[in-house]
């Protein structure tokens, strides 16, 4: 009853709203577990079928699919979020960075594709290993992704929760009435998730997509007449966005990006565009594509998505002109809960309930592919690489399905017993992190002229620095550390996103150490692809298809 | 000039295709990184801020430039068939004006 008393002060247990949730909550599950059956493969006994969906997906699966994994929950929740209380700097870099991350696709990912399905790489680790010969090297870049995927998949919480709150549950006292409901949802998603793999996701994606385009189409038409217009909504942002904050004495936020900020919004866009492909999920939803053309033909089509996030992401200012009060069950403000207060507030009970239910269940899709990607790349390049070396692939399989169960009860207790600030600082340091292992992914895809040792040890730079510089970052008003993933740009006197920065140090250590070692004449490695497997398609052979059990062996040529 | 390697090696290409497309796919990202060009209020269209159009159609730019990218590198790189030992790539004498791009078919 406590979760009931509680809840009136946030306008009670929306009850139509909760029960729309649930039965989509339902309905999706259901799904999930019947995905095992889709395309039935022959045995799901391996990764290429239990992480990969058989590499069978075609344009539009991998569409919704990619759509789904990419547009995240959290990024619903957190992109209008950051435009309603600090505006277009923080928030809406989001659409820059969603457009320049397509050229970036089509360009890498059709060549990592190919080069994946010649060699049966399942994670990008697998190629770094294949091309490099190093293990080390193979382990930097697994562990690195698999570190920044951790509090990826426990924000996704963070998004279910922001729909409970404002449906009005998950804010009582005690522990069963906070915390069941997203204990109950992850449990079965880790249950779908270990007996379907990657078709889980791929099949409900399509109701996460469809549910999130009605509801954000819904919302820009409807919306907009209800609170004087669109004129009125932008003259309402500038106003907050120039007003005064009491505590920082500084202006609010950015209405447009003053010229003092036209480094950080652009470093911030080509950042993160650049950084999102070098994530294990990104690649895991890349490589199920069923051919090379599938990926180029998505990058163009993919940035529907992106219209829909800068729809999105004006509903943050849309709340201030409304003046949404987004107080949490807590009876603290919380900004995250912006865009569901909105619907709440402005939305018949069901229709509300939609739009909770397009958000809890855009966090299941990628919390889903993520847990797959991250049990992949500890199953392949740390147990099958270090410990188990004669893995075989229903042993991968067997493994990978178990650590996606830890990896969701880890996120879960991330979430549910640490402060949520930790979720939110180590997914800053994820996005730092991950930028790192672009020169060993992305370069390899083109030349082997980096050494491997010098892109190790450029790799190290990156990290100390990216890790450094972030620590540093004190935010104004709380003085807590890690208060942003923008800093000065040393050298240069203007702000950029600290990944970007670590990036450009990471790759003149990786270009002098490589001319280092080369005048000392270190070993190379061992390369086990050939030119051509970069533009190989379905249907050319797999180079290790007559040996399916053994390790990862080129064949001779 | 020796068939092994030149076969493991990519694809013949139009290199003039390939450059027009890198040109689409580099437009999109040179755009949105001069911030400076599109950071202003006006004009605004339907009380839209001009840096809030602005960035959308580049939203709709992106999407077809990236699709005549596709179009063109199908055009000027057309797939090429492995040999079943996946070892090199097989000459298509069809698509190829008397072999002229790649010479290495003599000894075969």
């Amino acid at each position: 009853m406590s979760t009931l008393k509680l809840a009136q002060a946030t306008g009670g247990v929306n009850v139509v709203a909760l029960t729309v949730l649930i039965v989509f909550f339902l309905a999706v599950a259901i799904a999930g577990f019947w995905a095992a059956r889709w395309r039935r493969p022959a045995s799901m006994d391996s990764l290429e079928e239990w992480g990969l969906g058989g590499r069978s997906f075609g344009t539009w699966v991998t569409w919704f699919l990619l759509g789904g994994d990419l547009y995240t929950a959290y990024t619903f929740v957190a992109v209008p979020a950051a435009m309603f209380s600090l505006g277009a700097v923080s928030g809406f870099f989001a659409v820059p960075y969603t457009i320049v991350l397509y050229p970036i696709i089509f360009v890498f990912m059709s060549r990592l594709w190919s080069v994946s399905h010649r060699h049966g790489y399942v994670t990008p680790a697998d190629f770094v290993q294949g091309r490099s010969g190093s293990r080390a090297l193979t382990l930097a870049v697994a562990v690195t992704g698999f570190l920044a995927t951790m509090p990826y998949i426990a924000l996704q919480l963070v998004g279910i929760q922001a729909v409970l709150e404002v449906a009005g549950v998950g804010g009582g006292g005690n522990w069963v009435a906070k915390d069941a409901p997203i204990f109950i949802a992850f449990v079965v998603l880790a249950l779908y998730t270990y007996t379907s793999g990657l078709r889980a996701p791929a099949i409900i994606a399509f109701v996460k997509d469809i549910l999130i385009y009605i509801v954000i189409i819904v919302a820009v038409i409807y919306l907009p007449s209800k609170v004087g217009g669109w004129g009125n909504i932008f003259n309402a942002a500038q106003q907050k966005m120039e007003s005064t904050n009491a505590v920082t004495g500084k202006a609010t936020g950015a209405f447009i990006p003053g010229a003092g900020q036209y480094w950080a919004y652009a470093t911030l866009a080509l950042g993160s565009a650049m950084a999102l492909f070098m994530y294990p999920h990104s690649v895991t939803a890349t490589l199920s594509a069923k051919s090379r053309n599938t990926i180029r033909k998505n990058a163009a089509i993919l940035p529907a998505y992106s219209f829909l996030l800068g729809l999105l992401a004006l509903l943050g200012w849309v709340a201030i002109a409304a003046g949404t009060k987004p107080i949490g069950l807590d009876g603290k403000p919380n900004p995250q809960l912006v865009v569901p207060q909105l619907f709440e507030d402005f939305f018949p009970s069901w229709f509300a309930g939609v739009a909770f239910a397009a958000i809890a269940i855009g966090a299941l899709v990628p919390a889903a592919i993520m847990s797959i990607a991250a049990s992949n790349t500890f199953t392949r390049n740390i147990y099958k690489a270090w410990i188990k070396p004669d893995a075989t692939p229903k042993q991968e399989a067997k493994v990978s399905k178990l650590t996606s169960l830890v990896v969701k009860a880890f996120a879960l207790v991330f979430v549910l017993g640490l402060d949520k600030t930790n979720a939110l600082n180590f997914q800053l340091l994820g996005g730092i992190w991950i930028m790192q292992t672009f020169p060993s992914i992305v370069f390899y895809l083109y030349t082997r002229w980096f050494h491997r040792r010098a892109l190790l040890l450029g790799w190290a730079v990156g990290m100390v620095y990216g890790t450094v510089s972030a620590y540093n970052v004190v935010n104004p008003a709380t003085k807590a550390h890690f208060g942003g993933s923008v800093a000065e740009i040393p050298g240069l006197g203007e702000m950029g996103y600290i990944a970007l920065t670590a990036f450009v140090l990471n790759l003149i250590a990786a270009v002098v150490f490589t001319l280092v070692f080369r005048a000392f004449k270190a070993d190379e490695g061992k390369d086990e692809t050939i030119p051509a497997d970069f533009f190989a398609d379905a249907g050319d052979p797999r180079v290790e298809k007559l040996d399916t059990s053994g390790p990862v062996t080129p064949s001779s040529h | 000039m020796s068939t092994p390697p030149q076969h493991r090696d990519a694809p013949p290409a139009n290199k003039g295709l390939l450059a027009i497309a890198v040109v689409c796919l580099s437009l999109p990202i040179i755009a949105l990184m001069l911030v400076g060009t599109y950071a202003k209020d006006g004009p605004r269209f339907l009380d839209f801020p001009f840096f809030i159009w602005y960035q959308f159609l580049w939203v709709a730019l992106c999407s077809i430039l990236t699709y005549t990218a596709y179009r063109l590198v199908l055009k000027a790189r057309p797939h090429r068939p492995m040999n079943p030992e996946g070892t090199e790539f097989l000459t298509d004498a069809a698509d190829e004006p008397n072999g002229a791009a790649n010479d290495g078919e003599a000894g075969r």
